[in-house]
């Protein structure tokens, strides 16, 4: 498993964090939950913008009708 | 309203062509990395989105899933391995999070990849998983064995979307799609094939036809086997037959570049997957779908799709046809009770011999026209 350095600063708060929570029984387990939840953002928006390079413009829809008709596809 | 993609995303990578022109200078300054021929295949194919939801070559978790559970770490079927292998030494050199140009053996740059990761693998566990055998044998094995030692995994931007050879036969599944969307059709039928059109295969196709709106041609392009018909002969035969027998406005003809990997099962799931791609929401698969010599069950590469998550496309799983002189037409064992002396499967090999003699294969086997059409063309088989 992989590991990350934190200053202790940062480590004590989320100790902190950790501790007052009922979910959490150690810090790597906040952490690790708190990375993964800016993963699965991340990889949302990444999934969104993926999306909108699969839609095309009606611009670039008439280039593609234009294409077929050259090839003999389309009328 | 045609299916949606696998993965319900179109993937589109391909750069505008201003920015592809920009992209070529910054691509220049990055690291080359030679790929070879099937490789670049590959990049366009993701690229178009033919590999839809697939972006790039694949990261270790990616990886690692579809080898052992046939599904991306997200979860989405997917069947075959899509990845960028390199050696140790060049591995050593490449950092994660690192821009390098993918260029073809004479330098031109297809695309640029970002560098997200970069994992070694077990050759044997992967063929094991993938092709269900590990003798070098298999074609498919020993391309995995033939790989170096690491795999670079990301996303790729492509830069050249040149469509050479056969660029009037090759249209990308945005391209498919609003094309069987300006037609009408509702539901599309798709038929792989690396062959020139026999009587058997125009059976397979009506049948498709019969029940869907349109039947979508999808011959694989690239490298081949000595003695397999060459890709321009396949083209003419089938332009022959979208132009002459299928309804013009029923039938749409185009190539897919790609490399035959012969994983039976696993690959028929590959082969539907695109064609959903492409829009289809049908696909053929016959007996022996994408096997080689004897490693999968005759109805492996059909029952496999009982066994996956559905990935949304009907299966049409076919027989093999044959002529029968007591039917008096292409039949297969569900409709023809006659006996086997009756019936005259087609054998690619009788009619290789046929044909490269310059005599026309029999009528009930192939097309008249068809056979003429191949002989005039001379010089229709691989070498
Ligand atoms: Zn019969």
């Amino acid at each position: 498993m992989a590991q990350v350095q934190l200053s202790d600063e940062l480590y004590k708060h989320l100790e902190q964090f950790a501790n007052e929570s009922d979910e959490f029984s150690t810090v790597d387990e906040y952490v690790a939950y708190i990375l993964q939840q800016v993963v699965d953002k991340k990889k949302s928006t990444q999934q969104a913008e993926g999306q909108q390079d699969g839609t095309y413009s009606k611009d670039d829809e008439d280039k593609i009708r234009e294409r077929l008709k050259n090839l003999g596809y389309l009328d | 309203m045609s299916l949606e993609p696998h993965g319900n995303i179109l993937i589109n990578r391909v750069l505008k062509p201003e920015d592809a022109i920009k992209m070529t200078e910054v691509a220049k300054g990055l690291r080359p990395l030679v790929i070879d021929e099937e490789l670049v295949k590959d990049v366009k194919n993701i690229a178009r989105g033919v590999y839809s939801p697939l972006s790039g070559f694949m990261v270790k978790e990616d990886f690692e899933r579809v080898v052992s559970e046939m599904k991306l770490a997200d979860g989405t079927v997917w069947p075959i391995p899509f990845v960028l292998d390199v050696n140790e030494e060049t591995a050593n050199e490449i950092s994660i999070g690192e821009q390098i140009a993918l260029v073809e053996e004479n330098g031109n740059p297809v695309a640029v990849l970002n560098v997200r990761d970069k994992y070694i693998y077990e050759d044997g566990h992967v063929a094991k998983q993938v092709f269900g055998t590990i003798e070098d044998d298999h074609p498919g094995v020993k391309m995995i064995y033939d790989m170096e030692d690491y795999l670079l995994g990301g996303d790729i931007e492509l830069i050249d979307n040149s469509k050479e050879p056969f660029n009037e036969y090759n249209l990308d599944p945005l391209e498919t799609r609003l094309l069987f969307k300006e037609k009408g059709w509702e539901t599309v039928v798709g038929f792989q094939t690396r062959n020139a059109p026999h009587r058997a295969h125009e059976y397979i196709q009506r049948i498709g036809l019969e029940v869907t709106d349109g039947l979508f041609i999808n011959p694989v392009i690239g490298k081949k086997k000595t003695g397999d018909f060459q890709d321009g002969a396949i083209l003419k035969a089938y332009t022959y037959m979208v132009n002459e027998i299928f309804p013009r406005d029923r039938s749409v003809l185009s190539i897919l570049p790609l490399k035959m990997r012969y994983a039976g099962p696993r690959e028929a799931i590959l082969h539907a997957i695109i064609r959903k791609n492409f829009g289809c929401t049908h696909f053929i698969v016959g007996r022996d779908h994408a096997g080689v010599a004897d490693y999968y069950g005759t109805y492996e590469a059909q029952e496999i799709f009982d066994t996956i998550e559905d990935i949304g496309v009907t299966i049409l799983k076919l027989e093999h046809s044959f002529h029968c002189k007591g039917c008096e037409t292409v039949a297969t064992s569900k409709t023809c009770a006659h006996d086997n002396e009756l019936r005259t499967p087609p054998s690619g090999t009788v009619i290789r011999k046929l044909l490269q003699a310059g005599e026309p294969v029999p009528a009930e086997i192939m097309r008249p026209e068809i056979s003429q059409l191949l002989i005039d063309l001379g010089d229709i088989f691989v070498k």
